[in-house]
């Protein structure tokens, strides 16, 4: 039946993660983005709360309540749902320290779904609760982002060991992640079938961090250049082991899923942020408009804040649907880049609006505003640029009719 | 005859401009920004080859050039860099509401001085916003009041362009003894060097435009003789046309940022490949990257055809001055809308690379965001648009 509802649990989890972010991250927003790092006070407050649970699920050793491992009063999993209300939550506090969240981040999701059980306690059984503790994801090269089959990074056996050779780039707390999930090919010529996952831990001999990158926003967030030169990983760090590798391609084809559970993800962070743009702006239009409603100027405002208002809804209507569809188990590659490809655009739409209709005052560094824009760029950039999104959206379309 | 022909001698300017923006501001453009403002060798330059005083009129040391050079010049300093091109020297905006208020003598002895060899660094400001954003008779709360022979000002404007060094800031006030909110009340006064009781704040450091200062001004007091009292016959046509040129300008250097960031992104896209193209071989970001060079060309050609309006009514013809108000807000208004969206553009063809400051496109977006806002005067064009389409 249709229903818009959130689950008891839903509801809990939103409000505390509303009030998280409320008291620990959206106060020392704009302090975070001058000072470069995510704040103290934040990675207090996590590892108090012991924030870190939510990523490591139970049977791999993790001590957490297992977020989202309740089943929803329908019976079906909530996991998905659940977190993209958090996303949402959390980006609307600050979308530059919501990826400093300690958890094995984005590198999580490769272990989880290639690890063998070993691995998967060795890597993800570290991020104990109250940690502050990061994990990374490092596939784009200088020469490799869209096109993650063009990965140049070498991987070669060598006894006990694998010898990486190349260089990462951008890669969300690369620099102070306990490990590094890196992609490495056996052959450029064989595409991704040649490609192999890493687990390289932080220390490793033969990996260095070239430098932070300077961005336009999200400087709460670290963007580090990795550098691997013979870098020797334990041939027990090769994730899956050799039998994921062998022919099939079946291993590799299944971290390529995790796309669908990060997209419906990273989209909704990019609702959170349009959200606080339209929130910000509309209480300072009410603030400063409280006596001239009558005005033209007042009108057009209104105006713009109400299709503002509808797009914010239609992003989050589609990032809900995505995430459904995965708790159902069912296939959401479509709808996830339809998320995607549609908060990316309305992030920027939004942002942009907000700042112009506070005018010059929108544009100062001390508004929230002004950071929100700088930041909300990236989100139609990084998990598959807008335009792969409709690579991926009219792929599916047409092979739906044809 | 309709014709988009710059002629011999503008092509000549800008042939010079443009050396100017690709050798000496594009390649500096980074230590501008740091820097938050223009070095004196470049101001320097800029002052000599005649740029800060194109519009003057001859008779006060400057070039006495339409508005339509002005706004090709001004495209083509932006760009090389838009930052840059709003922080040149010269009397600005200044210089514009003194060519639509005032007379021949108050124009010389106020614009001269700029002329000066030794004046590269020489400024003029327009002290205009107040409140929210927005402009007209009912946004001005600082008055003025008479005083014997003279003005006292007292008021507070806001995000003044160069209103921490500006020589010459002309302000625009309400006489305390004429009734509020009509265009009749207004007073224009020119403040000649920085008088007691007139104090700016630091720069702003806004989202983009960090060579430029924008400050807030308070007057406390200050006077100013009855003879910098600039008068026009009839002031909604005169303040309209000096802030219609005012935007006109500013319209082109968003121009000048969007031609950059897409040339920009137009160069990356024949050199970088994904999934063995060049990025110009996707379909999908080839139509972005055509769209983007369309748009451009319809802007520029708007604030052609507003420059050209205003220029020829320059003479007090087309008393109302209705046409060319709609048409430099037609013209504004889309170079603020879609300087947004291509500089955004720029942007994305660079993909996570246009994201860091390694390229410029980052800053493009930021700037353009900014100069479209920072006026303040953007928000009420689809009105003047729609008064004149209703009239
Ligand atoms: C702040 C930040 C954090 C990041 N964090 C991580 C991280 O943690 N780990 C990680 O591995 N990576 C990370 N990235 C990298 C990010 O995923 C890449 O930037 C992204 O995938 C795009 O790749 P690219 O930058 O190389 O752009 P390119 O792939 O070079 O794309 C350039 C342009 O071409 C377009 N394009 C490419 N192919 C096509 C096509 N077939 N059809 C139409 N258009 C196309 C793109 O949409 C884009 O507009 C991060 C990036 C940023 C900026």
């Amino acid at each position: 039946m249709i229903d818009f509802e959130l689950s008891p649990q839903q509801k809990k989890i939103r409000d505390m993660v509303r009030m998280f972010t409320t008291n620990f991250i959206r106060p020392y927003s704009l302090r975070a983005d001058k000072e470069k790092k995510p704040p103290q006070e934040f990675l207090d407050a996590c590892a108090q709360f012991g924030l870190g649970a939510g990523a490591v699920p139970k049977d791999v050793g993790g001590e957490g309540e297992g977020v989202g491992e309740d089943k929803d009063p329908q019976g079906e999993s909530q996991k998905n749902r659940i977190s993209i209300i958090g996303s949402e939550e959390m980006a609307w506090g600050d979308p530059g320290v919501v990826l400093s969240l300690p958890g094995p981040g984005l590198g999580g999701p490769p272990v989880q779904f290639m690890g063998t059980d070993d691995q998967k306690k060795r890597f993800l059984g570290i991020f104990g609760p109250n940690d502050i503790k990061w994990g990374a994801y490092a596939l784009t090269e200088p020469g490799a982002g869209s096109d993650a089959a063009a990965v140049r990074t070498t991987c070669r056996k060598d006894g006990d060991h694998w010898v990486l050779n190349g260089h990462k780039f951008f890669i969300t707390n690369g620099a102070k992640a306990e490990w590094n999930v890196v992609f490495a090919t056996v052959d450029p010529k064989l595409g991704r079938a040649g490609q192999r996952a890493f687990v390289v831990e932080k220390g490793t001999p033969g990996f260095s961090v070239l430098k932070i990158e300077e961005k336009m926003g999200l400087r709460a967030s670290e963007t580090a250049d990795l550098v691997f030169e013979d870098c020797r990983v334990p041939a027990e760090n090769l994730l899956g082991g050799d039998a994921l590798y062998d022919g099939s391609k079946q291993g590799f084809r299944g971290a390529m899923k995790t796309f669908d559970a990060t997209r419906p993800l990273v989209a909704s962070m990019a609702v959170g942020i349009a959200r606080a743009a339209f929130e910000t702006c509309r209480d300072w239009v009410k603030e400063n408009y409280a006596l001239s409603q009558h005005t033209h100027r007042f009108h057009r405002i209104a105006d713009a804040l109400g299709v503002m208002k509808r797009e914010i809804e239609i992003g989050r209507g589609l990032c809900w649907h995505a995430a459904w569809l995965l708790d159902l188990k069912r296939a959401n590659s479509k709808e996830s880049s339809m998320a995607k490809a549609y908060t990316g655009g309305m992030v920027q739409r939004v942002t942009a609006k907000a700042i112009e209709i506070m005018g010059p005052d929108g544009t100062l560094h001390e508004n929230l505003v002004e950071k929100l824009y700088r930041d909300q760029k990236v989100y139609d950039i990084f998990e598959g640029t807008g335009q792969i999104q409709r690579v991926v959206i009219s792929r599916r379309i047409f092979s739906q009719i044809t | 005859m309709i014709s988009f022909d710059v002629g011999e001698d503008l092509e000549a300017i800008v042939e010079m401009v443009k050396s100017v923006a690709d050798d000496v501001i594009r390649p500096r453009l980074r230590e501008f920004e740091d820097a938050r403002g223009l070095p004196e060798d470049v101001l320097q330059q800029i002052h000599e080859l005649g740029l800060t005083t194109l519009a003057a009129p001859e008779d006060a040391g400057g070039q006495g050039l339409d508005l339509r050079t002005a706004c090709v010049v001004a495209e083509e300093l932006a760009a090389g860099d838009v930052g840059a091109a709003v922080a040149i020297s010269g009397p600005g905006p200044a210089g514009w509401a003194l060519l639509e208020h005032g007379t021949d003598e108050q124009r010389k002895r106020l614009l001269e001085p700029f002329a000066a060899d030794d004046a590269w660094a020489r400024r003029g400001a327009l002290a205009l916003l107040e409140g929210a954003g927005g402009f007209g008779p009912d946004a001005v709360g600082t008055t003025a009041r008479r005083d014997g022979d003279g003005w006292v000002l007292d008021g507070k404007k806001r995000f003044v362009l160069d209103g921490d060094t500006a020589e010459l800031t002309v302000v625009v006030a309400v006489d305390a003894d004429a009734p509020l909110g009509q265009w009749d009340s207004l007073r224009v006064l020119a403040i000649e060097g920085r008088p007691e009781g007139m104090t700016a704040s630091e720069p702003h450091l806004l989202l983009g435009l960090h060579t430029a200062h924008y400050c807030d001004v308070e007057l406390a007091g200050v006077r100013v003789p009855g003879g910098n009292l600039l008068e026009a016959d009839d002031a909604r046509r005169a303040l309209g046309r000096t802030l219609a040129r005012w935007k006109l300008e500013n319209a082109a250097r968003l121009v000048g940022c969007m031609r950059a960031t897409s040339e920009y992104a137009f160069k990356y896209a024949t050199e970088r490949e994904t999934f063995g193209k060049k990025l110009y071989e996707h379909q999908g970001l080839a139509f972005m990257m055509a769209d983007m060079a369309t748009e451009v060309n319809g802007a520029r050609w708007a604030i052609w055809r507003a420059a050209w309006e205003l220029d020829r009514t320059a003479d007090g013809s087309q008393p109302s001055g209705g046409e060319a108000r709609q048409r430099a807000a037609i013209a504004f208004r889309n170079a603020i809308d879609t300087s947004v969206r291509i500089t955004s553009d720029g942007v994305q063809v660079l993909g996570g690379h246009g994201y860091i400051t390694d390229h410029p496109s980052e800053k493009w977006m930021r700037d353009a965001r900014t100069l479209g806002v920072v006026n303040g005067l953007g928000l009420d064009d689809d009105r003047a648009i729609a008064e004149e389409v209703l009239r």
